[in-house]
């Protein structure tokens, strides 16, 4: 995998959840936000 | 995602899941509420290729809107990735799984200064061979697919973003320009043959890490403008050969400094010189993966052309960049076509110089009477294309196909005009006979019936309507089994 799911790993599979749970079948929309948007920290 | 935060492109990001586009177009017209901005758009579909169900570009921009807006999605292999760009906003989708993603909103440079330059090196100091002869065009294909090879160093590859929807991405954006600039799809389009890790350590000198690959490359004494300069050794030129890959561009991970400090983005070798040498060991670029991620740079697009054989726009050649007024949508601002440099808060548009090609009403380029003088680059990539499609031989040939149209020769059509269509086959490619299926749409998305099964379709554009766009798709089979396709994009004025 080329990305760390170490952190963030339980928290999209909750997101995948809750996104697909809520989907309709024909989505409107071409971007559902899952999450708040995040600042980058460096 | 903690890769991607950690990423030098990354100013905000934020998960989303990204709906299927061929339900949530409407007409040729997508809504868009961005999110992290969370503003609402239109865009506009200008350059759509449905190839079947499992793999679809879509570009469209904003119209008449205070806004310049573009929006450029590709789906492909089950993930759905791309750009968007908002007037001097820039964010990048980077697909993780099935359909959810991450938006990224990438971060402005620091640290431009105003003279900054958004490509590698102005090389001011590089003078050209002018005792070659003119360029001689003997065309060995007659649909000229340019063969692509990325590679990547582990710095780049640390830097978080898939390099393989970043590849996928760049080739698509590349063919939307010599589209957008109406560039013949017989003379010159682009096409990746893979994508491959190397060993390299990063130096901070761009030129310097260029030199690994061309081999007696030197910014300083011009050596490698040297037609019988040797090719190189190293593993870069090894893995060209194993790709029959015409040119490479090598992803890198650090930043480049130059001399007065600000950060170079790309750099390349040109591999046609001004006087129709032909330099086939020249045509490796650099592209800094922090740079490309920001689709308002253009890296990708930029350093390729130069690899074609274009120069900046204050070479005395016509096949330069071009900076001209844009009226109405954009009052007074510059707009720069994609081989200008840029200094800070200037744009690139999605457009090579033509002067036969407008953007917002105002023409992208000059005519050129002379070599000297002028601003066309489609008129020299027009030229080069199929020359430099020709450094490699094409490993796992595919059918190529082309499409010219008759009458000659403006790329836009009237309303009361019949245009005829024709499906031009490499002739490296396939075994004849061939079998043709050509269709149309309004969309991009959804085709009609099979219009015509000859090498050739008709279209009448009475009762069209100036602004609409006609998308037609040509698929071809050789007597062998093998299939190729293109598309073409006929606006209609
Ligand atoms: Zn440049």
């Amino acid at each position: 995998m080329k990305f760390q799911f170490k952190i963030y790993g339980c928290l999209l599979v909750a997101l995948l959840f809750v996104g697909w749970s809520n989907a309709p079948l024909l989505s409107q929309e071409l971007f559902t936000v899952l999450s708040e948007s995040t600042d980058s920290t460096q | 995602m903690a890769k991607i935060q950690r990423g030098n492109y990354a100013e905000k990001t934020v998960f989303v899941k990204v709906g299927n586009l061929s339900n949530i177009q409407k007409d040729g017209k997508l809504s868009v509420r961005i999110p992290i901005i969370d503003v609402q758009y239109v865009f506009h579909a200008y350059n759509v290729k449905n190839y079947g169900e499992d793999q679809y570009s879509w570009t469209g921009k904003t119209k008449n809107t205070e806004s310049y807006g573009r929006l450029s999605v590709h789906y492909t292999e089950g993930k759905i990735f791309g750009d968007i760009e908002i007037e001097d906003t820039a964010f990048r989708l980077i697909d993780l799984s099935e359909g959810i993603g991450v938006l990224v909103k990438i971060k402005e440079d620091g640290g431009d200064k105003e003279d900054a330059v958004g490509c590698g090196n102005a090389r001011k100091d590089i003078k050209f061979k002018e005792n070659g002869s003119e360029l001689s065009l003997e065309k060995n294909n007659s649909v000229c697919y340019v063969s692509v090879l990325f590679l990547y160093t582990d710095a780049a590859a640390q830097e978080g973003p898939d390099l393989s929807q970043l590849a996928y991405s760049a080739i698509q954006d590349a063919n939307e320009a010599l589209e957008n600039s109406a560039v013949s799809s017989c003379d010159l389009r682009f096409k990746s043959v893979g994508l491959a890790s190397i060993d390299m350590e990063e130096s901070s000198f761009i030129t310097e890490d260029l030199e690994i690959f061309i081999m007696g490359y030197s910014q300083a004494d011009n050596a490698w403008l040297d037609p019988n300069s040797p090719f190189g050794t190293t593993q870069a030129n090894t893995l060209r050969d194993d790709y029959g890959a015409d040119v490479v561009i090598v992803f890198t991970g650090g930043t480049y400094d130059s001399t007065d400090g600000d950060p170079i983005h790309g750099e390349a070798g040109i591999s046609v010189s001004l006087g129709g040498n032909l330099i086939p060991q020249a045509a490796f670029g650099i592209v800094s993966v922090n740079s490309a991620m920001n689709c308002k740079r253009k890296i990708f697009t930029h350093e390729i052309g130069h690899i074609m054989g274009l120069l900046h726009q204050d070479r005395m050649f016509y096949g330069r960049g071009y900076n001209f007024e844009a009226g109405g949508l954009f009052g007074k601002k510059k707009r720069r076509t994609l081989m200008h440099t840029l200094k800070k808060k200037q744009k690139r548009i999605h457009h090579f110089s033509n002067p036969d090609v407008n953007f917002e009403g105002e023409p992208t380029g000059t005519i050129s009477a002379n070599v000297t003088d002028g601003y066309d680059s489609v008129e020299r990539l027009e030229q080069t294309g199929c020359i430099v499609a020709d450094f490699r031989e094409d490993l796992a040939p595919t059918l190529s196909v082309g499409i010219t149209f008759s009458p000659c020769c403006s790329f836009f059509v009237n309303p009361d005009n019949t245009r005829i269509y024709t499906a031009n086959i490499d002739n490296n490619t396939g075994q004849s006979p061939y079998q043709y299926e050509w269709r149309t749409s309004s969309d991009g998305f959804n085709y009609g019936l099979v219009l015509s099964t000859t090498n050739e379709m008709t279209q009448d554009y009475t009762g069209f309507q100036a602004g609409d766009i006609l998308y037609i798709k040509v698929i071809a089979t050789s007597f062998d089994g093998i299939t190729g396709e293109n598309f073409f994009f006929q606006e209609v004025f």
